[in-house]
């Protein structure tokens, strides 16, 4: 009775600890980048065609959306 | 991302991407993959960084040998016409990524595609949806419920103590980590009959749930074996259920159960490599 008390204690622990840890992940995720509402800082990049590009030469008449992806070369 | 890119325009919304390579390989990468949008060369991840982007686990672990530090954590930001971010979708490490369709999905619900017929329940109808229809090892995408119901039905929302509450239930599949589900805020109903307020949903509202694709070595190998490319690929079957209670001003109907399934196709990563003469990270 006391061993499987034990056992029961110990899975309790650990689902909480994956939980903690699933919770902490996600709010890491969501600090990650630039912060809600806040400007976007400025940056000029040239883009495969040769075109320096900004945030007003990529924006639409609602905005864009930019991909961040790890390299071309794979 | 070129149809994705698409249905951004449709919206107002321009597309643009950002990697650290050179423009040589972001041209030779655009001409490829027919890449019509601008590809950003940060070569030494300058607006990586000042964006507090640059992923923090550039270890030996994630990088192949040749490759330089500093890569960006993949993922997605939706700027305004002002400059202001009012979204972003990062992953909680470099193997979980959003599909820009799972972006474009969060933006603007309505414009995912039906994955087929509406289902219709004797109480309400159901339109599902899914981000997209061919993903890769890593790859978030969601899927989708709207749920329509007539004037005077409502469905317990997962709050409900006492009824069913609704839940998108997804069978699990070792291929497919289930990740953030989504539920809308529920309305709070008098149920004078027996003087109790309850959460619920009336009208139309939608229920959406992350999975991914877990780039496990066993996952990797099987598609190794099939080819690498769009053209290769493993199709999955996702099966769930939605379980609800529906009541409408004279009946509370018994608790109830709707099967739903989903169709992905999986497809190795691409991981040609850009010609020799203009890699800047030679092989080692």
């Amino acid at each position: 009775m006391r061993h499987s008390d034990k056992t029961l204690r110990l899975i309790l622990c650990l689902l909480i600890l994956v939980s903690v840890r699933s919770v902490l992940a996600q709010t890491a995720a969501q600090e990650k980048g630039p912060k809600l509402g806040e400007k976007l800082p400025a940056f000029r990049a040239r883009d495969q065609f040769g075109r320096e590009q900004n945030a007003e030469t990529l924006t639409g008449s609602k905005g864009f959306v930019m991909l961040f992806f790890r390299s071309a070369d794979w | 991302m070129q149809d994705a890119k698409r249905r951004f325009e449709a919206r107002g919304i321009k597309l643009a991407a950002i990697s650290y390579d050179n423009t040589e390989i972001l041209k030779e990468f655009g001409g490829r993959f027919h890449i019509e949008y601008p590809l950003l060369s940060d070569p030494h991840s300058e607006i990586i960084r000042s964006f507090g982007l640059v992923d923090p686990d550039n270890g030996p672990n994630n990088l192949p040998e040749y490759a330089k530090k500093d890569m960006a954590l993949p993922g997605f930001i939706y700027v305004d016409k002002q400059g202001v971010v009012h979204e972003k979708f990062f992953g909680v490490r470099y193997f979980d990524r959003y599909t820009a369709n799972n972006a474009l999905g969060k933006l603007f619900p309505e414009l995912l595609e039906a994955s087929g017929p509406p289902i219709e329940t004797a109480q309400f109808k159901v339109i599902v949806r899914q981000s997209d229809r061919e993903a890769i090892p890593g790859s978030r995408v969601t899927v989708m419920l709207d749920v329509i119901l007539p004037k005077g039905m409502h469905i317990y929302a997962p709050e409900v103590k006492g009824y069913k509450p609704v839940k998108l239930v997804i069978d699990s599949l070792e291929e497919f980590r289930v990740k953030d589900s989504k539920y809308p805020q529920p309305r709070i109903k008098l149920l004078p009959a027996i003087k109790e307020s309850v959460p619920v949903y009336v009208g139309r509202f939608r229920i959406a749930q992350d999975l991914m694709v877990v780039p496990s070595r066993q996952l990797m190998e099987s598609l190794n074996t099939l080819g690498k490319g769009r053209e290769f690929g493993k199709v999955f079957n996702i099966h769930g259920h939605l379980q609800y209670q529906a009541c409408d001003k004279t009946t509370c109907y018994p608790p109830a159960e709707i099967p739903l399934s989903w169709q992905l196709r999986v497809h190795q990563y691409d991981d040609v490599r850009a010609s020799e003469k203009i890699q800047d990270r030679p092989n080692q």
